[in-house]
């Protein structure tokens, strides 16, 4: 009798751990909502996206897409959150960046306005890099905390920019910034 | 209990010897030596009930008044179990009886059926954790990739400044035309520095942000015969390399 139970129960452990496998790999292959929390800041992103490393000093933390990494480990589409602490005011400081960037041939603005970012103004600047003949699309999103400069700049190449814009609009819809 | 088994004897064997001596009839011997006899196995089964109990370690007579009680009813049940379980052979008629005990579940089993359940309930449980245990946010150190871009650019600023150097020959014709242009590049990281200076925009491609760079003369790879005159025009550069006299 006892034996039966045992057995019995032995086969029902292995199908349910089965079962679970099986439901488990079928959810593997559907994207889903990672979160990043670091600097006081809280973002969200899909899961074909990764966690990156910047070269920037100012960098916070940054994400690339999966599929965009070339050979040499370089993402090609980026979010790069970055802060830079201010010494005067926030605007003049912010716009001192892209007048000196009209001066550079390899970059050229394309728009600049002010949007809000959850409760908090902001200062929004997409801007065209070109380096070597590579041509990268930017949007980069300024505010102010605690007396430091805060960026999210998105990047990707001039063709795919328009096609990952969305996951960049909603990390902004849904940053949370504490 | 003795006593009333030798009393069902005796009158047992008075009614033998009645029926024998021929004072009763054949019937009513057989209806009474029946009732006696059931009597008297009932006594058998009340004893041999006892034995069992006494042999199981349990009181003959039950001590508390809880126990007393109990039903009339399950008593005799409890009687009548042990009476089919040792004294009538369960295996050969009782076949309901013996249904009845398969039904039944110890507590032996009862206590393995429920530690097995916590133990199918404890393994889905960690399964489920296991691979559905959201390591993402977690592994944060996993680097992907490298990010090279960056909201602080070093930006460059290009001055171009040309000379064109025309000799002009006694007669007023141009004779050759030299074509002389420095080319300053200055980088610079955006800085806070710059806010003031950087304050005012300028319409054309001079920059305003960085200081103005002095011009290095350099030795000129063509010179020029004799330069007699020199204009300065924007319109026309080259990585020619010529000095630069303005």
């Amino acid at each position: 009798m006892k034996g039966k139970i045992l057995k019995g129960s032995i086969i029902t452990i292995i199908l349910i751990a089965f079962l679970i496998a099986c439901v488990s790999a079928e959810s593997d292959d559907q994207l889903t909502i990672q979160t990043l929390s670091k600097g006081g800041l809280v973002i969200h992103y899909p899961s074909d996206w990764g966690y990156s490393q910047a070269t920037s000093n100012y960098s916070i933390m940054s994400i690339s897409k999966l599929d965009s990494i070339d050979a040499a480990g370089i993402g090609q589409v980026n979010i790069n959150i970055e802060k830079k602490p201010i010494e005067n005011e926030f605007y003049s400081f912010v716009n001192s960046t892209y007048k000196s960037m009209q001066h550079d041939k390899a970059f050229t603005l394309v728009s600049s306005g002010e949007s809000t970012l959850g409760d908090r103004k902001s200062l929004e600047y997409i801007y065209i890099s070109n380096d070597n003949g590579a041509e990268r699309e930017h949007k980069a999103v300024w505010f102010e905390k605690g007396g430091q400069a805060y960026v999210l700049l998105y990047s990707a190449p001039v063709d795919q920019f328009d096609s990952n814009l969305y996951v960049f609009d909603y990390m902004l819809s849904d940053i949370q910034i504490t | 209990m003795t006593e009333e088994r030798d009393k069902l004897l005796q009158i047992m064997s008075s009614l033998e010897s009645d029926y024998k001596s021929g004072k009763i009839s054949a019937e009513k011997y057989r209806y009474f030596r029946s009732k006696y006899e059931d009597k008297l196995n009932s006594i058998d089964a009340m004893e041999a009930t006892k034995r069992i109990r006494s042999m199981q370690g349990k009181p003959s007579a039950p001590k508390s008044n809880k126990k007393k009680k109990k039903p009339a009813s399950y008593k005799k049940k409890q009687e009548q179990d042990l009476v089919q379980k040792y004294i009538i052979n369960p295996k050969k008629d009782d076949t309901a009886y013996n249904k009845q005990k398969k039904s039944s579940m110890s507590s032996d089993t009862f206590k393995f059926v429920a530690i097995l359940v916590l133990v199918i309930a404890f393994t889905a449980g960690v399964a489920y954790g296991i691979f559905n245990l959201d390591t993402e946010t977690i592994a944060e150190t996993n680097v992907v990739a490298i990010v090279e871009d960056t909201a602080f650019p070093e930006i460059v600023a290009v001055v171009n400044t040309t000379n064109e150097n025309v000799t002009i020959d006694d007669d007023n014709n141009t004779e050759e035309t030299v074509e002389t242009t420095t080319e300053t590049t200055t980088e610079t990281t955006t800085d806070d520095s710059n806010d003031d200076s950087n304050s005012n925009t300028p319409s054309d491609n001079t920059p305003t942000s960085t200081p103005e760079p002095e011009p290095t003369p350099e030795p000129n790879p063509t010179p020029s015969p004799t330069p007699s005159q020199s204009s300065s025009d924007s319109g026309g550069s080259s990585d020619g390399g010529g000095s630069d006299e303005g």
